[in-house]
């Protein structure tokens, strides 16, 4: 796997780059004061609104907003919409690393002291020319958002599109 | 063509319908809609031959998409009524009511089939088809054959023949008679006569073959793949001149003909009706002249392609126009950055300025189309309408008409979808209570029928959308009874209500003055979700009414849900969007504020302003009851509040709730495009969308219903009710700024704003024609009864945007008090409004303006008349100057 690797507080990480669409620097982003703890606020990235999130917070379960950083001098890992129409969401942090290639088989299971619930959005842990990089898997993040129906439709839907364009083929077949 | 050959007998080539099928399914539907509306008065069948016509097209058209498709069921119904429909236009004599009946009834059928595509076993169609079959009187209709003075040579009623193109028709096929010269007329397969068969066999099948005339080489019905070998076998055996071809085919004439390269005038469209009725008779062929087909055939062809050149249009996926819309707005954001960037070199980069003016107005004109193709008329709603009548009056056994005046504003399709149902529960209101039976109709002197009028039309920047009946019209007094009972109100305050007051109870919940339930409606459970749901989607509701005249409700909706006309504020720094639908008034208030302050109760805040008690609530709260931290208590805002000398407040209001949020500042008003809400926000109270700002920002737009219910305004207001109340009520705080009353009357210039100007400045207000403007020098008069007045456009003494007036009338507002005779140019008169206003001189500032105000969620800018007339006057002194300068 190709990941991107950044940097939240002095902390390494790394994402799946195919999720990526870009990284911009200084992203205009509006603040949500009642959003959860999380949400840093909204921005605008060409003409579509993304949530960025705060990776830490996230993680600690603590308020972006309180932890009183100026986000507009970090950088935002902005993802593609997962799914078509999608919302789409961004991440602050501080700085973007290098690409870097992960051996699968080199990542180790990721388990965090306290257990808490934040941190199971870290897959796994891998450690590559003596750096440690904890990897963030994107789909645990998004997933925790939407709803159990919500969850469902997203799965069942490839499927229930290839059902349904069978069927038809068929009735053409026999049609007649 | 690839595509109509999988409908084709013996081939069936795998190809994906899914995406046709949506289109069938839209189709298919506007089909049945046609005959359905055909059939709803069957009293104007007879006057109106037109409407036989287009059902017995729409049916015909009908069965033939069908037919592709291989819906067999819709094919049968669609058939037996395209029979039905030839019978009556041929003039046969059916009874109307009868007929209309079934019909309907087919209809209803059509409309399951089509709802149910892949499941119609369910659906048992044959017992609708032997009812219609009894009014298909079998006869023999030769007369169209002999009219087009054209004999076709080929026996339609030899069994197997008949079978054929009984078989072929019943699919929606046409039946085609060819009539070629073998080597003059074969156009593109000059020298390839099997090209032109492989052609014909790709996109129908030869019936039968005639070479060199009658009688002499007939080749019948054979298998498909023989038939076209033994054509050419012929064709070779001997000098062949001519080759006549019975055809059935899918296409239509024009089509047909493009696809098998002959020209169209030797090709016949037959009518497959015609012969199939012949041959269902029996008759023993006739002997009939033969008739070479006359070159002139070509103007005769039916009418059916130009009827389809009518409704063009292609579907599109949501997502889709959605992204375009994302893609227009960012044009404009960065064509704002371009012309940011180069404001300054303008005057030096030669030609700069017009390619800029350019862009300006195609980048808003493409975002405007854009937001367009999300429109949809709201015909496509009320053209359900009749139908539900006519149901609705048999059920209650009165005659009713519908009246359709306009339908043809448009309205976003997602307010369009939800506005239907609200329309529907009105509509069945009006029939069922507006209407009295026919009896009684008769009594008060009324026609006998019963009416119901739908309409829609542009006001403001809202569609109106109306439903009347002639009906009995509201008793206030039993309104007025109800109310009592229910304990809703006391007899005194019902006596000082305006009809107005009263007729809104009915939106109370569970009310409902009908003394019988019918199945239709009678609960009271249907006016007050009319109401929310008007409601939520931005729109309000009005009720007019008079006493055995009838009844009017007009809904007033926003013209799109995408776009919304709102005002931004700023809280803490962050920006926030507000319906300007939902503002009442922006408030500020001072330090020593006589008739407004503020007060806490228990924890929470109120405003008290002019006697009444409003809650006031401040996004910190909020913010803080959703984390679940300690709320901030009334004292802590009290003492942010009074840091700042001032504070200011926006006063909003929806469905019947009304509180205060505390904000820093009003900033501008603007439109903005309303996208959803992101999940990630999803779980907070005060947000309903978000949207992208002009200058780039993205902010979220607030939720005044969310934000009332989960701030429990109801409890606030009534702790803060029961504190305060007794207090208010021993002070003598009725004495109401006497500055403040005012009386106004409230005009549109030529931009969107609303202007208002006081009674007492003005003499007189005239109408006039933009014809009869005079143009002097830089100054424009009119001649008014001799008097020859200044005209003095408002927008030119205000930081408004200047368009040019293009309405024909306009009004003159002439002021009192000025020296020459002057006045103001105003498109339109809205309003005369005698109340008390609070005017805020923080939001727009300029010497001409007195102030703003909110005023039933328009904000009125006011205008300084004063001011106005002393700096025109100033202007002619100016000028005077100049001339005798220069």
């Amino acid at each position: 796997m190709q990941a991107l690797s950044f940097i939240v507080d002095g902390e390494f990480f790394a994402i799946d780059v195919s999720l990526v669409q870009t990284v911009v620097r200084k992203i205009p982003i509006t603040p949500v004061p009642t959003a959860p703890g999380e949400i840093v606020g909204i921005a605008n990235f060409k003409g579509r609104v993304i949530s960025v999130l705060c990776l830490q917070a996230y993680l600690e379960r603590t308020d972006a907003l309180q932890r009183g950083r100026g986000f507009e001098s970090f950088s935002t890992v902005i993802f593609k919409p997962i799914s078509g129409d999608e919302d789409q969401l961004g991440l602050a942090i501080d700085e973007a690393g290098d690409l870097i290639n992960i051996d699968e088989s080199d990542a180790k299971p990721y388990v965090h002291p306290t257990q808490s619930k934040g941190h199971s959005c870290i897959s796994s842990i891998v450690e590559i020319e003596g750096t440690l990089y904890r990897i963030v898997d994107l789909h645990q993040i998004s997933d925790g958002y939407k709803t159990k129906k919500e969850h469902a439709h997203s799965k069942n839907k490839a499927n229930a599109d290839k059902e349904k364009n069978g069927n038809n083929t068929e009735n053409i077949e026999t049609g007649d | 063509m690839h595509v109509i050959s999988a409908a084709k007998e013996g081939k069936s080539i795998k190809i994906d319908t899914s995406v046709f099928l949506d289109d069938f399914d839209a189709e298919a539907k506007a089909h049945i809609e046609r005959i359905e509306s055909a059939f709803l008065d069957p009293s104007k069948l007879a006057d109106d031959p037109k409407l036989i016509d287009s059902a017995f097209r729409a049916a015909h058209s009908l069965k033939g998409t069908a037919g592709f498709f291989a819906f067999n069921k819709i094919v049968s119904v669609a058939h037996e009524l395209e029979s039905l429909f030839t019978q009556v236009k041929n003039g046969a004599v059916i009874d109307n009511d009868e007929m209309s009946s079934i019909v309907l009834q087919s209809v209803d059928c059509l409309k399951d089939l089509v709802d149910n595509l892949h499941t119609d076993d369910a659906v048992d169609v044959s017992d609708l088809i032997s009812s219609l079959k009894k009014y298909t009187i079998t006869e023999v209709v030769e007369s169209i054959l002999e009219a087009d003075g054209v004999f076709i040579p080929f026996d339609c009623k030899e069994p197997n023949t008949y079978k054929a193109l009984d078989a072929a028709s019943r699919h929606g096929h046409k039946i085609f008679y060819i009539n070629i010269g073998v080597n003059r007329s074969l156009g593109i397969y000059y020298k390839n006569p099997k090209g032109m068969l492989d052609t014909i066999q790709s996109v129908g099948h030869i019936v039968e073959a005639i070479l060199d005339g009658a009688g002499e080489k007939v080749i019948r019905n054979p298998a498909a793949a023989v038939l076209a070998e033994d054509i050419l076998k012929k064709l070779s055996e001997k000098d062949t001149t001519t080759l006549e071809l019975l055809v059935t085919s899918i296409l239509d004439l024009d089509l047909f003909s493009i696809a098998i390269g002959v020209d169209k005038r030797h090709i016949l469209f037959l009518s497959g009706k015609d012969l199939f009725v012949e041959g269902a008779k029996g008759n023993a062929p006739t002997d009939k002249p033969k008739v070479v087909l006359p070159e002139t055939r070509a103007e005769s062809t039916p009418a059916e392609p130009a009827a389809r050149k009518g409704n063009f249009s292609i579907r599109l996926d949501m997502s889709t126009i959605n992204g375009l819309m994302d893609l227009a707005n960012e044009m404009i954001l960065t064509r704002n950055r371009l012309r940011s960037t180069l404001s300054g070199s303008e005057k030096t980069i030669h030609g700069l300025a017009p390619v800029l003016h350019d862009m300006n107005r195609l980048t808003s004109d493409i975002q405007e189309k854009v937001m367009y193709t999300r429109m949809q008329p709201v015909g496509v709603v009320f053209s359900k309408f009749p139908r539900i009548i006519h149901d609705t009056a048999k059920i209650l056994g009165k005659p009713i008409t519908v009246e359709i005046l306009r339908d043809d504003v448009t309205l976003d399709k997602y307010l369009l979808e939800s506005l239907t149902d609200p329309i529907t529960q009105l509509v069945k209101n009006a029939a069922d209570h507006g209407l009295e039976t026919e009896a009684e109709r008769i009594e008060a002197g009324k026609p006998p029928k019963g009416k119901v009028t739908l309409d829609a039309y542009l006001k403001d920047s809202s569609a109106i959308i109306m439903v009347s009946d002639d009906g009995r019209g509201i008793n206030t007094e039993s309104i007025k009874k109800k109310v009592l009972e229910k304990g809703l109100a006391t007899e005194e305050a019902l006596e000082t209500m305006s009809d107005n007051e009263i007729f809104n109870f009915m939106f109370e919940p569970g009310f409902s003055t009908a003394s019988t339930v019918t199945n239709l409606s009678g609960r009271g459970v249907g006016m007050d979700i009319v109401k929310t749901n008007i409601e939520k989607l931005g729109g309000f509701i009005e009720v007019e009414s008079k006493l055995n005249v009838g009844t009017t409700i007009r809904l007033s909706m926003p013209l799109t849900l995408s776009v919304m006309q709102s005002l931004l504020v700023t809280i803490d720094t962050i920006e926030y969007a507000v319906s300007e639908l939902c503002i009442e008034r922006i408030v500020r208030i001072g330090k020593d504020s006589a008739n407004k302050r503020i007060e806490k109760v228990r924890k929470s805040l109120v405003l008290v302003l002019d006697n009444s008690i409003i809650p006031l609530i401040s996004i910190d709260e909020i913010a803080a009851k959703v984390k679940g931290l300690r709320p901030l208590s009334g004292s802590e805002i009290l003492k942010k509040i009074n840091k700042k000398d001032t504070a200011k407040c926006i006063i909003l209001k929806t469905s019947g709730v009304r509180f205060a949020l505390l904000i820093d500042d009003a900033l501008v008003t603007e439109q903005v495009l309303v996208k959803p809400l992101p999940i990630y926000l999803r779980n907070c109270p005060c947000y309903s969308n978000v949207t992208v700002l002009g200058n780039g920002k993205a902010v979220t737009i607030l939720d005044i219903e969310g934000i009332a219910r989960f701030m429990d305004i109801e409890d606030t207001l009534k702790a803060a009710e029961k504190k305060l109340l007794p207090q208010l009520s021993t002070s003598d705080g009725l004495d109401v700024d006497a500055d403040a009353k005012k009386q106004i009357v409230v005009i549109k210039c030529s931009g969107n704003e609303y202007f208002a100007v006081e009674t007492k400045d003005i003499s007189r207000i005239e109408v006039i024609n933009r014809a009869d403007i005079q143009e002097m020098g830089k100054w424009f008069f009119v001649n008014v009864a001799g008097e020859s007045i200044r005209i003095v456009r408002p927008e030119d003494y205000t930081p408004v945007k200047k368009s040019s007036y293009t309405q024909e009338k306009l009004y003159l507002l002439t002021l009192k008090n000025s020296a020459a005779p002057l006045g103001f140019l105003v498109s339109r008169v809205l309003d005369t409004v005698d109340s008390v206003f609070y005017l805020d001189s923080d939001q727009l500032k300029n010497d001409f303006i007195l102030g703003t105000s909110v005023y039933s969620e328009k904000i009125l800018i006011f205008l300084n008349p004063t001011a106005i007339t002393a700096e025109v006057e100033a202007e002619k002194e100016r000028k005077k100057v100049v001339r005798k300068s220069s």
